[in-house]
């Protein structure tokens, strides 16, 4: 079964997949500009479980994002 | 062809080399002003292509057309109301699909659009092959391919911008699948409504199922038309939720992957960075690597500059004539004897008069003073050029970030803070590399408490006054003050404005572009236009603010040319202004001298020794300190009040032509006065309950 969690929650060097957002507004917004919107990929560089996260995303680049931006990302991650 | 004059945009997300791509389009002639009424930067170029005379205007770096950001405000602003002839929007060939998402937003919006494929040349050494044609036919606009680096397509990109001033018909048609119903509805509305509303009515209808807040305020006005869309909107979001915006985002972004998936091709992936990720992003070694980095560049910066630090190390390693010969020959001073010579070839040839000494102190002294800073400034901008072209900028902010944010401040603000340490005047420059104005602004405030390396030469000499307990502790005392009233201060202004209910949450999210070696074309282009804004601007106010201090300290009160300084009118203001310093444990007949070296130490804070020196007519500053009666209490108090109050001139002539506004400049300079009197006499009375 594939879990749904938020994206802060995922561990470092797993894959995750955007399943929606907590809100719609600001800073989410940009995000989707960004190429995270659902149905993106999103592969956890980096999460130590403080401070900011770095994803790489699938359309592009990679990403730094702070934590309470990831906690907004609902994500699914696959087994 | 008939000419005319073409207002041209150009517009592109972060990091797709927009502003490398205006520099070598605009060559020489860039127009800097600011947008109606905002701090941001306005850059302009006027060129002459073909008979066509082209203005084109860089347009702030956005993501995407929300209304959130000033920038966005200011691209949209200017791409939906002043209606340029033509829109140039970058695409970044590194990463085609994702920096596309502006462009299909803006084919929504205009029919005069040229794409232009940046960073060209690397992309085939990427192995990413596009096909123009291809993009050219899905989107019915120019696509030119271009390099700024190796200046190749410039010529096509200018080629199309004519061809697509002449465009016209529909603007692009995305399909946003079961969201179409609801666009098409708001659409007939809108048009049959036959309102003033002179957005792109698809565009608009896409805008206001998202919520757009401006859009909305347009339509507002229009009573039951407005009820209307609310009406339909509200279906809307019965039927997806409150997820509207990122499903349009979604659709947009399936739609570019339909169109890239035949027209972009890669042969080749490249993922050779995990070890770089690992170092950067851990905890604690990310602020440790970014820390020293930032430091190295510093060091290296002072050391080219005046020798230090490194005259320090080579001593202690035994090399005492090399420390000896950088003392001696470091660019400082080299610059130093060159106006020395100088003045002395002017003295000597125009005879030792009024007109020559005017000429040599006002004049002379104040280029000198511009000269001695450029070295600074330029080395400053080299390695931050470097940095940022490199991709290193957003890596070092996210190491450092939640050690920043503790303060209520973000990443970004590191690198100014950091080079303040060395001078205040580029520490205020490269506050433009923080993209949150806010931010930008309360750095402005900031930056200037940081004790740079002048302040650091009085700190020395006043040390050196005091033989006993209080003399070793009055340096870390000033660096420990200022560091305190920095965070403070950051602090404070972050409470107020949370209080306020502005900006609270300092968030993070940073695209980190791909590394790579820095091009030195692209560092110097950096390096110079922002180097070019200060010699200009800055320049003419340190000349005339110069000048204004020689009439000051040269003319008596009723205007007659005074022989020595101590009957000048500064001499007066200064006698009027001692009681200022009784707080200080400052009094006496000679007390005056202090404060005239404290107004010296406005313009420049070495000039608060020579100034103390050359007055009293006394060898050293401990005798002049013994002359005027000051108790060690009061120096260690006065040495924080010399490290806290408005550095130099030259640093509040860079906030002011940073900001645009007078305003800010001097707020700034009434802060620092304030916080620096108050807390030094907090340190007087502490001082003289211990001592």
């Amino acid at each position: 079964m594939p879990i749904v969690t938020s994206l802060d929650s995922v561990k470092e060097g797993a894959k995750a997949i955007v399943r929606g957002f907590r809100d719609e507004h600001g800073w989410v917004r940009r995000l989707n500009y960004m190429g995270i919107i659902p149905g993106t990929q999103i592969e956890v560089l980096v999460n130590r479980g403080s401070g900011p996260l770095v994803l790489r995303v699938e359309r592009g680049t990679e990403v730094c994002i702070g934590r309470g931006l990831a906690r907004k990302i609902i994500v699914e991650v696959p087994d | 062809m008939s000419a005319r004059r073409l207002t041209v945009a150009l517009i592109g997300q972060p990091n797709v080399g927009k502003s490398t791509l205006f520099n070598v389009l605009a060559k020489q002639h860039v127009i800097v002003t600011n947008w109606p009424g905002k701090t941001v930067e306005r850059y302009e170029a006027h060129l002459k292509y073909r008979g066509h005379e082209i203005v084109l205007v860089d347009l702030p770096g956005i993501y995407g057309f929300s209304y959130l950001t000033l920038e966005e405000r200011i691209s949209r602003d200017f791409i939906v109301n002043d209606n340029p002839d033509v829109v140039v929007v970058l695409v970044d060939s590194l990463s085609p699909e994702r920096t596309m998402y502006l462009a299909i937003e803006l084919l929504e919006i205009k029919r005069n659009l040229v794409i232009a494929v940046t960073k060209i040349d690397e992309a085939h050494s990427k192995g990413i092959h596009i096909n123009f044609e291809l993009l050219e036919r899905a989107f019915r606009v120019p696509v030119v391919p271009v390099s700024a680096v190796k200046k190749s397509g410039l010529d096509r990109l200018l080629d199309a911008i004519i061809k697509a001033s002449r465009l016209s018909g529909d603007q692009l048609v995305v399909d946003y699948g079961e969201l179409n119903a609801f666009i098409d509805e708001i659409v007939a509305n809108l048009s049959r409504a036959r309102t003033d509303f002179k957005y792109p009515l698809r565009w608009a209808a896409i805008k206001f199922l998202e919520g757009d807040p401006e859009v909305e305020e347009r339509l507002k006005s229009s009573g039951e038309l407005y009820e209307f869309l609310v009406s339909i909107r509200a279906e809307a979001k019965k039927r997806f939720g409150d997820n509207i915006p990122s499903l349009i985002a979604k659709r947009r972004f399936e739609y570019i992957d339909s169109v890239a998936r035949s027209a972009i091709v890669r042969t080749r992936i490249t993922r050779d960075r995990a070890l770089l990720t690992k170092v950067f992003y851990n905890p604690y070694v990310a602020p440790l690597v970014s820390i020293s980095l930032l430091l190295f560049v510093f060091m290296l910066v002072f050391a080219i500059n005046t020798g230090f630090p490194l005259t320090v190390t080579l001593e202690s390693l035994g090399y005492t004539s090399a420390a000896e010969w950088l003392r001696e020959n470091n660019l400082n001073n080299l610059i130093g004897r060159c106006v020395e010579l100088l003045k002395g070839a002017v003295l000597e040839h125009l005879g030792n008069t009024l007109a020559s000494k005017f000429l040599v102190e006002a004049i002379l002294g104040g280029v000198t003073m511009l000269l001695l800073f450029l070295p600074l400034i330029f080395i400053a901008m080299v390695a931050l050029g470097a940095l940022d072209d490199s991709g290193m900028v957003p890596r070092v902010a996210v190491g450092v970030h939640t050690l920043l944010q503790k303060v209520g401040l973000s990443g970004h603000s590191m690198f100014p803070l950091v080079m303040s340490l060395g001078c205040n005047v580029p520490g205020v420059l490269i506050t433009r590399a923080v993209p949150s104005a806010v931010e930008r602004v309360r750095l402005m405030l900031l930056v200037p408490f940081i004790p740079c390396q002048a302040r650091l030469v009085v700190l020395l000499a006043i040390a050196a006054t005091v033989a006993s307990f209080p003399g070793a502790l009055i340096i870390p005392l000033a660096y420990i003050s200022s560091l305190s009233v920095v965070a403070t201060i950051s602090l404070i202004i972050n409470l107020l404005s949370r209080y306020r209910g502005e900006s609270a949450e300092v968030e993070l999210l940073l695209e980190l572009p791909p590394l790579h070696r820095p091009i030195p074309k692209v560092i110097w282009w950096f390096a110079w236009s922002n180097i070019k804004h200060f010699i200009f601007k800055a320049g003419t106010v340190i000349l005339l603010a110069n000048v204004i201090a020689w009439l000051l300290t040269n003319l008596s009160p009723n205007l007659a040319v005074v022989s020595t300084p101590n009957s000048s009118i500064a001499a007066y203001i200064s006698q009027w202004l001692t009681p200022v310093l009784r707080p200080l444990g400052v009094e006496g007949p000679s007390a005056w001298v202090l404060v005239f070296a404290l107004l010296m130490g406005f313009i420049a804070k070495e000039l608060f020794i020579s100034s103390l020196i050359m007055i009293s007519g006394l060898n050293t500053l401990g005798e002049v300190f013994t002359a005027i009666g000051l108790s060690p209490a009061s120096i260690v108090a006065i040495s924080v009040l010399v490290t806290l109050y408005v550095p130099c001139l030259a640093t509040l002539v860079a906030i002011y032509s940073e900001s645009r506004s007078l305003k800010v400049a001097l707020e700034v300079a009434l802060i620092m006065l304030t916080v620096a009197y108050i807390v030094s006499v907090v340190i007087y009375y502490i001082f003289s309950a211990l001592l």
